[in-house]
Order: structure tokens, then sequence, then C-alpha cells
């Protein structure tokens, strides 16, 4: 995505802050602007006011260690334009300290803590800057490139306990309820770690009033996999299965997102027929992805039936990947420069049975479950989240599109051969749990609408090459990339840097879950415990990505 | 019809056993207990055997509409699958969580199953097969359906759960507002036929209208079947109203720190209510044990009868069970008070008028 009027903006920042920051357009046309610590939050501040850069894209940091910087780097969006613009502020590496900007974008929060957790970087002025992945008490900062893994236990003791008893009025345990003199007394419930509808292991500490939620606490961070640490240390192509592992229902869109950096990154020309191919997989991720939400939707809400339904399509979805690469949940079909192998024969007119069922399929949900009087009454009208909430909490996805605002990288900014295909973007008006559900439906027959297009284009082309020539050991130019796609989840990002080596010198995941959920604790205040599941539902939460 | 072999004349226990009990030489109070210790005795093993056949045929009958087949490979037909799964439940071991109100905790399981088998001592299995023919056996199948509630609030507080306080205040506060249009609903049965006696109301509704519809009371009070039929499902904690043990919200709700046997016997519980629910919805609208009767065994078809009508209701229930969802708990307490009660009371004035009607062309 490109910066608009870049070089007017350009010149306008150089004459408001003159020396404090260097402002360059890169060959993207995105404006880059190198910010000293001490001014970086007047600045941030000044573009999120006067330049309209509502939402907090991402936020993030590498560690330069030749140049003795870690450079935190601040990725700004405005989605209603749509417009971005990137902010880098480097920062001593002996001693990193910056403002933080949890006061211009709520979004930045965890951003923040993540931040501080992998580097070390202080946010001063964070309200609550403790280590958000990894626990309390761990010894070093996993991500700065000086850090030497060594054994270390998990704390026995469950390190958010502090956390939680702050800032909750009512005892944590339930032998701390008193006989009291009568009045009403307010409970603290633990929905997860291990809760059936958690979607993962998710942990959110609920104060109740009766049925009623007071406030929550969401905590993260149970099932960090040091994703982004462990790419560091594989080659650009063994990087790939790891993508896979982050949304495992989406495992291609996933692979969508890093092959793209890469190839960016490496100029790397992808033949046609292996884009299209991505194209018709990722569209088939999203719909399986959408399938099981609904499902998920359906169950979290007390019917099981939906949920056994959607398994079937599933399972033929399953089968068409495990067709074209052998893989079902994990498929690991991308690779840098194409695809791993052409697509079996059988594999369209497989998927073209598979369409054609699909619409029947899609009717029966439709009379079982959005019919259904009472699963309506439970989701329309319960949470409102609205635009302005949602601008400042960064949420993408279909969640940002039910409060009625047009964004869709698909659109916004197209990617591989989305440009050509003929699809449209369903929006939702009232941001409330309906219309998170009822958009994944319509999102459904738009992916099918994409999906037949892609295969009569890919009939039209005709046969070719899936692979393009791609050096054995590959290694990009030292530089950076960012790509990102609309994962079923939200707006997935992927920003690699390499040093010119044969690994990645920092991966970046932007996963849109993870800035989604800091949105729930407002969304969910005041609600009824039953309404808190069907929000959540319309996250639908993968935590894998969550926590990477 | 004068063929028709009269059915009250057939298999009647009490004065067989009894009399055969006073023939060995024990005396007349001894025979009595005896008679009815071995009658609650088999009650009990009739609820064990139901809860097997409920639990196997909701795992076909849900597998079915679930796209799938449900258990078919323990036994002929996974027969056997819920006879392992009863002997498994056994083999557990019996954890009692540390902190629990013991006595509280210890005691829940058995109060709930108590009262889910004393309703089936009024439940008129046919004329003659009925525990305890009570004047006022409806309001006693009322009283003791409300008791279970007790249990499931010992269950939740003792527990020393959130979740299972959670879950048993969810349950009290269901029973307490489904009590009350339920016991309207069933007084459109009970003027009807002039009786609180189970067994009376069967007899009230033998017969036919005009000499082909059964006078069974459901045509004269739709109404207050399906009201009935609501808050039974809210009763038993079924969908839609399994708020209580919903799981994606509360784990298991009330029964969530119970395992092995004493779980089994909330299950048990569970399951046999669903049946007393259908069964007592036969009692008092389809007609009972009614129905026709052949010359072969025929003291056995009553009890077909009233079998067929009860399981074709708890298929019903699990039709519901697999296509709905759960209510949310304001929701719950809206469709109760703000709903089915104008409703059930409307249904009273409707009885009433029908009874003046029946008195006045009748009488």
């Amino acid at each position: 995505m490109k910066t608009q009027d870049a070089e007017k903006k350009k010149a306008a920042l150089t004459k408001q802050f003159g020396e404090a920051v260097t402002p360059t357009v890169d060959p993207d046309g995105v404006l880059e602007v190198v910010v000293a610590p001490p001014q970086a939050p007047e600045v941030l501040k000044i573009l999120h006011k006067e330049y309209d850069f509502h939402q907090l894209h991402d936020l993030t940091a590498v560690d330069y260690i030749k140049d003795n910087q870690i450079t935190v780097i601040y990725r700004l969006m405005n989605i209603e334009k749509p417009d971005m613009l990137v902010v880098k502020v480097p920062l001593d590496r002996n001693q990193p300290e910056v403002a933080t900007a949890t006061g211009i974008w709520p979004a930045a929060n965890w951003l923040e803590r993540e931040v501080y957790d992998y580097f070390g970087v202080k946010f001063v002025g964070h309200p609550n800057l403790t280590r958000i992945m990894l626990w309390e008490g761990f010894e070093g900062h996993p991500f700065r490139k000086d850090f030497r893994a060594f054994d270390q236990e998990p704390p026995e003791i469950e390190p958010h306990e502090a956390y939680l008893a702050s800032g909750f009025e009512g005892p944590v345990d339930l032998r701390d309820v008193g006989s009291g003199n009568g009045a009403a007394r307010k409970l603290i419930i633990n929905f997860g770690p291990q809760h059936p509808s958690m979607h993962g292991i998710f942990r959110a500490a609920v104060e109740l009033d009766g049925e009623t939620i007071v406030d929550m606490k969401p905590i993260v961070g149970y099932l960090h996999r040091g994703l982004e640490k462990v790419a560091e240390m594989r080659t650009w192509a063994q990087v790939i299965p790891y993508t896979d592992r982050t949304d495992y229902l989406a495992a291609m869109n996933n692979n969508h997102a890093y092959v793209l950096a890469v190839e960016k990154l490496a100029g790397i020309e992808v033949p046609l027929r292996a884009e299209i191919i991505r194209v018709i997989l990722a569209e088939l991720g999203r719909l399986h992805s959408h399938l099981m939400a609904i499902g998920c939707f359906g169950l979290d809400l007390g019917a099981i039936t939906p949920f056994l339904y959607v398994w079937r399509e599933r399972e033929t979805i399953y089968d068409l990947l495990e067709m074209v690469s052998g893989g079902r949940l994990f498929p690991t079909y991308f690779r840098i420069g194409g695809v791993a192998r052409d697509l079996p024969e059988e594999f369209i007119p497989r998927l073209k049975k598979f369409l054609k069922e699909m619409p029947g399929h899609i009717e029966q949900y439709n009379n079982i479950l959005s019919g259904n009087e009472i699963f309506q009454k439970r989701l329309r009208g319960v949470a409102h989240l609205t635009k302005e909430m949602a601008l400042r909490y960064s949420v993408t996805g279909p969640m940002l599109r039910s409060t009625g605002i047009n964004y869709d990288v698909r659109k916004a900014d197209p990617y591989s051969l989305y440009s050509r295909f003929d699809f449209e973007i369903p929006l939702g008006e009232n941001g409330d749990a309906w219309d998170f559900y009822w958009l994944r439906i319509l999102e459904m027959w738009q992916s099918m609408r994409i999906i037949e297009q892609a295969i009569a284009y890919l009939e039209e082309t005709g046969p070719g090459p899936v692979q393009a020539k791609v050096p054995k050991t590959l290694k990009p130019p030292a530089g950076e990339a960012y790509v990102h796609i609309e994962s079923p989840k939200g707006d997935l990002g992927c920003y690699i840097v390499s040093d010119g080596g044969t690994s990645p010198y920092r991966f970046r995941w932007r996963p849109p879950l993870f800035i989604n959920l800091q949105s729930l604790p407002e969304l969910v205040r005041g609600w009824k415990i039953a309404d808190f599941i069907a929000i959540f539902a319309g996250y639908d939460a993968v935590m894998g990505e969550v926590d990477r | 019809m004068e063929n028709v072999p009269d059915v009250t004349q057939g298999l009647n226990a009490y004065p067989a056993v009894v009399g055969w009990l006073e023939g060995i030489g024990l005396p007349g109070w001894l025979a009595e207990i005896l008679y009815r210790v071995g009658g609650g005795l088999l009650i009990l093993t009739l609820i064990a055997i139901l809860a097997l056949v409920l639990v196997y045929m909701l795992r076909k009958v849900m597998g079915h509409m679930q796209c799938r087949l449900g258990p078919r490979v323990t036994g002929p037909f996974g027969l056997l699958q819920t006879a392992a799964d009863a002997l498994k439940l056994m083999q557990k071991e019996d954890i009692i969580p540390a902190r629990v109100d013991r006595f509280l905790f210890i005691l829940a399981p058995y109060l709930v199953f108590f009262s889910c088998g004393m309703i089936f001592m009024v439940l008129p299995l046919s004329p003659t097969w009925i525990l305890n023919d009570l004047e006022a056996g409806v309001l006693y199948f009322v009283a003791f359906g409300s008791l279970a509630s007790f249990g499931l609030l010992m269950a939740g507080w003792g527990s020393n759960s959130k979740y299972s306080l959670v879950g048993g205040m969810r349950s009290v506060a269901q029973v307490v507002s489904y009590e009350v249009p339920l016991v309207l609903a069933l007084l459109g049965s009970v003027m009807l036929a002039g009786s609180l006696s189970t067994q009376q109301i069967v007899l009230a509704q033998g017969g036919t209208w005009l000499g082909f519809l059964p006078r069974w009371f459901i045509f004269l009070q739709p109404l207050g079947f399906v009201i009935y039929f609501l808050c039974g499902l809210a009763e038993t904690g079924q969908t839609p109203f399994d708020l209580p043990e919903g799981e994606s919200e509360l784990v298991a709700g009330y029964n969530t720190e119970y395992s092995g046997m004493r779980f089994a016997l909330f299950f048990l519980a569970e399951f046999g209510n669903t049946f007393a629910i259908a069964a007592m919805a036969t009692t008092l609208f389809l007609g009972g044990w009614h129905g026709p009767v052949f010359s072969f065994l025929p003291w056995l078809w009553p009890f077909v009868w009233f079998m067929v009508k009860a399981m074709a209701l708890v298929f019903c229930i699990m039709w519901v069970r697999s296509t709905w969802l759960r209510f949310r708990i304001d929701q719950m307490m809206n469709f109760a008070w703000k709903i089915l009660v104008p409703l059930a009371l409307l249904n009273i004035f409707i009885s009433a008028g029908e009874v003046a009607a029946i008195r006045w062309i009748g009488g």
C-alpha cells in the first residue's frame, strides 16, 4: 500500500520537525519516517491528529546489533482512504526507552508489551508493562541478537495472579467470600485456559455481578512457541511450515503472506499458473476457516448439530488439500516462487463438484442455524462495536467490516491476482454479534465466486510451469519487505528483514487476532456470560495465531 | 366393542404378591413392607434400564441427525456402548475435591436421583401397574419434580467451584420460574378429569368422541400440552433450557466437580427425569395407556401403548435437543414469566369453559 501524497507529507514533516525527522520514500511508495526517540511521541501524535493516521497497524522492533540500535517500528494506517506510513524510532541498545503510544492508540498496549518482552524496550508511561508471551521472571530478551538460549524453568506458580488480583473488587477465591452483611458480592471466574468455548487456551478472568460481566481481563501466551524466533534460525524456505502452524484453520493463507513477502524482497517473478492456484487454495482456506467459525458459533450457543454439519464440508476441503500436497491440516504447499507441484488431474473436477454442492450446504446452515429464532435472538443487538472503537483497537477482518467500514486488503491493497477477479465485500451495519456471524456466511459466497473465476482463468491459461527459478540457497538482498493479506481472521501482515544471509534476520508476523482481541474487555463489559461467549465466538479466535 | 378384554382385570400384582407372602406365614404389615420395597427396587431397575436405552437412543437419534452414525462398534449396532460406559463410570475413582462441603457434596446426587425415582411411583404404566395410586398424584409429581432443584443447588454450592455455583443458581432460578406455568398447565387436565389422581385422569380419557377421535385431553388442551412440554424441557434442563449445565459457558454447570458413580447418578436422574416428563405428558394429555387391545397377552398392551407414546415424546425431546440452541438467562426468564404464565392462565379459563360445555352437552 502506497502512502498518498508521499512527497507532500515528506515536505510537511520536514518543515514541521526539521532535524528530528528523516523522511524517505521507499521503492513501494511508502513514506518512512525515522524519528529521534525524544520527538517520537509528538510526531506520532501529530501523525494521528493532523495526518489522519487513525490506526496503529503494527508495532514491532528489530535489533540492529551492528549499529548498536534497536529500532521500534510503528506502521500507521488510515484504512478508510487507505493510506500507510512507517515510523522508525532507533533506540540505544544499552538503554532502550521510548514513550508509550497507548495514549494515542489503545491497540499499542499488547504490542508494546510484546516488544518489551522480546527486546527489553521500555515504553515509558505504559499502564502495565509486563511480559506477555514469556513468563514474568524470564531472564533476558530472546529477540536480542546477543541472547543465548539456556534452560529456563517456567515458574510453578501461575504468574498472572498478581495481575488478576489488581483492579478487581471481588475475591479471587470462592472461599474468601465471607458471610458478609447480605450485600451482593462480585465473583471472579476464570474462563480458560482450559474451557470448552475458549477456542484453544485463551484465558479470560471475568468479574461477575450475578450473570452480568463487570470487568474482564484477557490473558494470552499459553500457546507461545516462539515462531518468530525459530524463523530466525531456519533458512528462508524452511520457515514456510512454521507459518502453517499459526492460524491452523487457514494454513494456505499464512503460506501466502510469507511467500509473497519473500518474493517481494528477493524480486522473484511467480508464474501465472502458480499464482492462480494460490488464489484458489487461499480462498479454500477462507471457506474452511469461515465454516469452522460458523460451526463454532452454533456450538458456543449450545447447538451441536451445525458444528457437525460443517465438519462434513471441512472434510471435503481437507481431501482437496490432501490431493494437492499430501497434508490435511498443514499442507505447506506454497513455495517461494510458486507452489510445490502442479494440481493433480482429479483436483479440479472434485473442486467443481464441491462448489456445486456448497450452496445447498449453506442453505442447510441457514435452515438449522441462521434461521433459528433463538439463534437470532441470542446474537442480534448483542455487543456493539462502533467504528470509532474498531479503529481505536485496530480491529480488522469481518469484525471491522461488521461496523460498515469497507476495508478488505484484497480490495484496498490488491495482492496476487485479486484485482482481476470480480467479487464484493459484504458489509455489516450494527457491529453486533449477528453481523460477525452473518458476514462470514456472505463472505463464503464471495470466496466461491472467486474460486469459480479462478478455475475458469486456470483453464483459460492452460498448463505451464508452477515454480519460478529460485536458487537452491536463497539469499535475498539485504533489506526489508512488508506484505499484508486478507486472512480469514483479518489483516495478516508479514514483515521480514534480511541481512543478505540464508535465513531471515527478523521475521515478524502481524497476527490480526492478537490485535483484535484487545478490544474484547470493552466489548463484553455489561453483557451476560452467555453473551460473552457469543461475542468471543465472533472473533473466531485461533490461539495458534494469537500466541504464535 | 364387546370383545375387548377388560384390561383392568389383568396382572394385578398387589393382591397376588401380598396374598402369597401372607400365605407363607408372614404378618400382614411385613408383607406390605416387602411389597413396597420390592416395587421400589423394581423402579430403580426400571430407571437404570431406561437410562441405558435412552442413552443409546439419544446417541443414535442425534448421530443420524448430525450426519453421522452414532455408536456401532461395541456389540451389534453399538448396543453395548452404554453398558460399557456404565461399567467405565463404576470403575472410576471416586474423587471428592479438597475443600468441598462434604455433606452437601455427597448428599446432592442422591437427593436428585431420589426425587427422580419418587416420580415414578405415581406413573400409571398400565391399569394395574402403578406403585401407588395417590389421591393427589399430580401434586405429588410436581412436589418431587421441584425437590430436584434443591439437590442441584446443593451440588452447586457444595462443590466450592464457581462454575458449579453459577450452574446451581441458574437451575434453581429456572425450576422455580417454570414450576408456575407447569402447574397451571397441568390444572387444565385436572379440571377436565375432576381428579388429582393420575390413574383417574387416564381413566377419564377412555373412549372416543364421535366414534373415532380418542378422548385424549390433548385435543381439548393443545395449548396446555405445549406449555407443559416446554416447561418439562426446562424442568429437566434439556435444550433449549440447558443453561444450568451449558457446557460452552459453565463447562458442566453444577456437576463440574463430580466424577464416577456420583456423576452417574446425575446422569441417570437426567434421563430418568426426561422419561418421567414424557410419561407424565402421556398420562395427562395423550390418554396414558389407552389404546387398542388385542387378545394376545391383553394385560401387556396398555403398557406397550404407554411406552410407545412416552418414547415418541422422548424422541421429540431429543429432536429439539439436536436442532435448537440455548436461551440466554434473561430470555429464559422472560419466556417463563411474560409468555408462558399468561398463556397458562388463559388455558385455565379455556379449560373451565370446556368443562362447562361438556357438562352442558353430556349432562
